[in-house]
């Protein structure tokens, strides 16, 4: 008993510091640059949130997605769903009480501001306290062991690159990642309903999300289908059907007036003429068009159509192995493998996508699950290089990377580099073996390899894709170690 | 909890990220004194770096010159880094590169007092040595006078540790040594000179006649030649005088701009007080002529309307009275494990009743307590006492940044170490859950709240931009009451018999 609560109050104390860590990172990065900084005329992803505040707070919600006047949607037009669009509002409302000329319609445009910024920096931090945060708490209470569980819950609060995006960057990853978070979290402790609810808003925030879907969806069928009769299987699905299409009509309840009002709103949110791939990402297709030039060859419908061929190869054998056997653990496994197989094959992925497959190798970092290792954090860091450097976010990107760093020293317990580690299979094998140490010393390298090239060369597309390349082999590799962990898994169900 | 090495590096990291993305914040001028020192000692001969006219800038070097010669070290590196840097008529130069070079200077000097921290926490278990590691690196005092104003403290601050511990192990040669280091880096360490001067005092005393012979003129010789090594050079360029005259100058007030919470504040508060009281009760007869001006102003002229003027000689003189009792106690006394305790003692009698005092001065108290907190063995009533005199001298400290940005980044520093440290100071036994702190100490906290929101919210609310001094004197005071506070609560001790402080032999 006395035992039971020395340890409740060990998981208080060390819960609450972490977020007040976490917190204190927060207010710390919000000093530093963001995307598009002193940058006309375009700026970039920080006077887009401010613009859609603008456009939120200031014109009616059948104009939000409407090319008016007023709402020029060349000039960073929503293109999020809904569930963004109605968070701009508060998020605008909150802002202006900071600065009520930030989004002010029209004159706006460019706004940048010492008490601006200051509101800005904080609605992304009050997003995270209010949704992001608590997930990663109710998430990680799932966890039997109190190592464990504060590992976890330290790597999600203080996720380096989760961090470096949503609060230097500048955008609200947070609010559609701690959805999601508390979805797992549902469907983990059986309240299926709820999760796909949650889900459900995850996606009508950002369509980002949909990377999860598949998994989510195929884990909720399996469930359904480990109903006894048919008529439960059938009330099951039919229920969480209805949750699912109750949570879209309210988040779409302004737009579902007219045909040509939902049309407008759908392609926004899904543009098909934009290309393959948009600057550097580390997926198959920007890699491997460094050696075949797919744009040259193939035109867009093909392209997409390609796309969807691949990305549905490399993820069915995770959502097969999901549906016939769901299970809590096969879960966040296969939510990795498929978002990481959506990742790396998809239409139009940008690299702040990485964040996507990188919550669910957070999850599975500590110890006893171990399935990734907390160097996915530096990689993940290292592929997003490209886009900070262009951020003037350097001096952050390298303090995140030794916060990644610092992470390690608090994961040892069983299962640790040092070697105590139950090798009893070959992902395990190969990830304390070969990986880790090859992981720091790649990132390393590449480094130093960018720097020495940068002095020869200024075409940085190079040292851009130097980048890319490895982290696609790692992000590779990942997926690989991941599947033979699930199909371990699966069998052993 | 993980117990292996790994702890203690983590902890370390993690502060360390906090520092470097502290990087783009708010500078305080102390970053262009800084970048003009640089600028001083990489352009000009040592011979000349301390006359007037070194430079074109306002801000002369007032330091003593073993910090002269590190700031000519930093700039060999700053030159590479950014010439323009160096450069003496570059006043007020703040280029991108200058910023992260002089920050990361701050960061890696620091380096010293976590080195100093380990080395006070020899022999003792993981945890502990993590504990010690996280109540200094990530103290929000350092962070805000350090990596946010801008100082080199932690450096310092990491030498004055080594000191006192080198002497706590009995290794008398190297603390003096590295103790007149400190004083040639910083003469502001003068306010502890007499714990140990104490304390050596008393070894001498009880050593049998040949050893205390053969260790004072050890001593002696070693603290002549750290100071023939710093001031010979200038000496020889006739550069002396000059020096003195910057070191100690003469023609400041008895507080500074911004009142120090210290007793005079609470003098002074008192003046202004009876000098708005008296006229109406119709004894305005009390109330002299002039108008109180405290912090500027020639020696000699009256400064205070009501209460008796206070010279430098008479805040000497109380300052030393208050420090007897400890160093009464560890002359007849000298165990080397109360020197951490008469050095923290003495920081604060220094701070309390010394003349232009800068608030920043707390560290010197609280960062030797959290190393002498963390190394105590049992529940002990200095650890609640270091809490609570951390909370408030912390809190003084806030009005040193002004900017909005820095705002909530200076309170989740403070709230944050609580939140740590506190539980973290039960678990190894340091702090007991009920003797920790009284009910007292626990509604003066609180009461930082209500008096916080006012100053910062409040008063700019219901008076605009009228009466500015007001916030920053209603801080300075109540902080003050809560440090005078404590330094009764440590004074007490030695006035008792002072049964439940260590008494440890380590030789």
């Amino acid at each position: 008993m006395k035992a039971m609560l020395q340890e409740s109050r060990t998981a208080r104390w060390l819960s609450s510091g972490i977020v007040a860590l976490g917190l204190v990172l927060r207010l710390c990065l919000g000093t530093h640059s963001y995307s598009g900084k002193g940058n006309p005329p375009m700026y970039g992803d920080y006077e887009a949130q401010r613009h859609w505040m603008e456009v939120t707070l200031n014109l009616k919600v059948k104009d939000w997605y409407m090319n008016t006047t007023e709402n020029d949607l060349g000039y960073w037009g929503i293109d999020y769903p809904p569930l963004s669009a109605y968070q701009s509002w508060l998020s605008g409302k909150f802002v202006s009480l900071f600065d009520q000329r930030s989004v002010v319609l029209l004159d706006s445009r460019g706004y940048e501001n010492a008490s601006s910024k200051l509101g800005m920096r904080l609605s992304v931090i009050a997003a995270d306290l209010l949704v992001y945060i608590p997930a990663c708490l109710a998430l990680s209470s799932t966890i039997p062991l109190l190592s464990e569980r504060m590992f976890v819950l330290l790597v999600l609060v203080c996720n380096p690159a989760v961090l470096i995006i949503d609060h230097g960057h500048f955008q609200y990853n947070g609010i559609g990642l701690g959805l999601t978070i508390g979805a797992i979290f549902c469907i983990v402790t059986r309240r299926y309903l709820m999760g796909s609810a949650l889900f459900c808003c995850a996606l009508n925030h950002k369509q980002m999300t949909l990377y999860f879907a598949p998994a989510v969806f195929v884990h909720l069928l399996g469930i359904c289908l480990k109903e006894k009769k048919i008529l439960g299987k059938a009330t099951m699905l039919a229920r969480l059907g209805a949750v699912v299409v109750v949570s879209f009509i309210i988040c779409w309840i302004p737009f579902i007036g007219s045909m040509e009002m939902l049309q407008q709103v759908i392609k926004r949110i899904f543009p098909l003429q934009r290309g393959l791939f948009e600057d550097y990402v580390a997926n198959f297709w920007c890699v491997s068009s460094l050696i075949f030039k797919w744009k040259k060859y193939i035109t867009g419908a093909h392209l997409a159509k390609m796309c969807a061929i691949a990305t549905m190869v490399a993820s069915l054998p995770s959502l097969i192995m999901e549906v016939t056997k769901p299970s809590r653990e096969t879960f966040i496994l296969c939510l990795m493998n498929t978002s990481l197989a959506f990742f790396l094959f998809s239409y139009q992925v940008h690299e702040k996508s990485i964040l996507i497959p990188l919550m669910p190798m957070s999850i599975l970092m500590y110890p006893s699950r171990r399935t990734s290792s907390v160097y996915a954090l530096n990689i993940s860091l290292m592929t997003m290089y490209p886009l900070l450097k262009k951020d003037d976010l350097l001096g952050a990107y390298w303090a995140m990377h030794v916060l990644a760093l610092s992470f390690q020293y608090f994961g040892n317990q069983e299962g640790s580099f040092s070697g105590k580690c139950k090798l009893t299979n070959i992902g395990s094998i190969l990830e304390f073996a070969v990986f880790s140490p090859l992981v720091l010393v790649g990132i390393f390298s590449v480094h130093v390899f960018c720097v020495i090239a940068q002095l020869y060369t200024t075409k940085e597309y190079f040292t851009d894709a130097v980048i890319m390349a490895a982290g696609f082999g790692f992000l590779v590799l990942q997926l690989l170690i991941g599947s033979i962990r699930q199909y371990i898994q699966w069998k052993a169900n | 909890m993980a117990e292996n090495n790994g702890l203690i590096v983590g902890v370390y990291l993690i502060s360390l990220v906090v520092k470097v993305l502290l990087i783009p914040t708010y500078r305080s001028t102390d970053f262009e004194v800084h970048r003009n020192w640089l600028a001083i000692t990489h352009s000009k001969p040592y011979g000349e770096w301390y006359s007037d006219g070194a430079s074109a800038s306002e801000w002369t070097l007032d330091y003593p010159p073993l910090f002269a010669w590190f700031e000519w070290a930093l700039s060999q590196c700053g030159a590479l880094v950014d010439p323009g840097m160096v450069n003496v008529d570059n006043l007020g130069y703040e280029s991108d590169a200058t910023v992260v070079f002089q920050r990361l200077t701050v960061i890696i000097s620091e380096a010293v007092l976590v080195f100093g921290a380990l080395f006070a926490m020899h022999g003792t278990s993981i945890s502990k040595k993590a504990l010690a590691v996280f109540l200094v690196a990530a103290h929000p005092g350092l962070y805000i006078v350090d990596h946010i104003h801008f100082q080199y403290n932690g450096m310092l601050l990491g030498l004055l540790a080594l000191s006192i511990y080198f002497a706590t192990y009995g290794n008398d040669a190297l603390a003096t040594a590295t103790f007149t280091t400190l004083l040639c880096m910083k003469h502001i360490y003068l306010y502890v000179a007499p714990a140990f001067g104490a304390y050596y005092l008393g070894l001498l005393w009880d050593l049998p006649l040949g050893q205390s012979v053969t260790l004072f003129i050890t001593l002696a010789a070693v603290a002549l030649s750290v100071l023939a090594v710093s001031f010979g050079p200038f000496i020889g360029k006739g550069m002396l005088p000059q020096i003195i005259s910057r070191l100690f100058p003469i023609q400041r007030g008895l507080v500074h701009a911004y009142w120090a919470p210290n007793f005079w504040a609470l003098y002074a508060a008192l003046d202004k007080g009876l000098s708005i009281v008296l006229p109406r009760i119709g004894m305005e007869r009390f109330v002299s002529g002039t108008k109180a001006n405290l912090t500027g102003g020639l020696v000699g002229m009256s400064s205070f309307s009501v209460l008796p003027e206070v010279t430098s000689s008479t805040t000497f003189i109380i300052t030393v009275c208050a420090m007897m009792p400890a160093l009464i106690h560890i002359i007849r006394r000298p165990y080397p494990g109360t020197l951490v305790e008469t050095v923290v003692y003495c920081s604060l009698c220094s701070f309390l009743f010394g003349y232009h005092v800068h608030e920043k001065a707390i560290l010197m108290t609280l960062i030797p307590m959290a190393i002498m907190v963390a190394k105590a063995r049992h529940g002990d009533r200095m650890a609640g006492l270091y809490m609570f005199l951390t909370t408030i001298g912390t809190y003084s400290l806030f009005p040193l940044l002004t900017e909005p940005q820095e705002y909530l980044i200076k309170v989740f520093l403070l709230l944050t170490y609580l939140i740590i440290a506190v539980p973290w100071l039960m678990r190894e036994g340091v702090l007991s859950r009920t003797a920790g702190h009284s009910r007292l100490e626990k509604i003066y906290l609180m009461g930082i709240v209500p008096i916080e929101l006012y100053c910062s919210f409040g008063h700019g609310m219901v008076f605009k931009d009228r009466w500015p001094f007001i916030p920053l004197m209603l801080i300075s005071v109540y902080s003050a009451i809560g440090i005078v506070y404590a330094w009764g609560v440590m004074g007490m001790s030695y006035i008792g018999t002072g049964q439940h402080r260590e008494k440890i032999k380590i030789k």
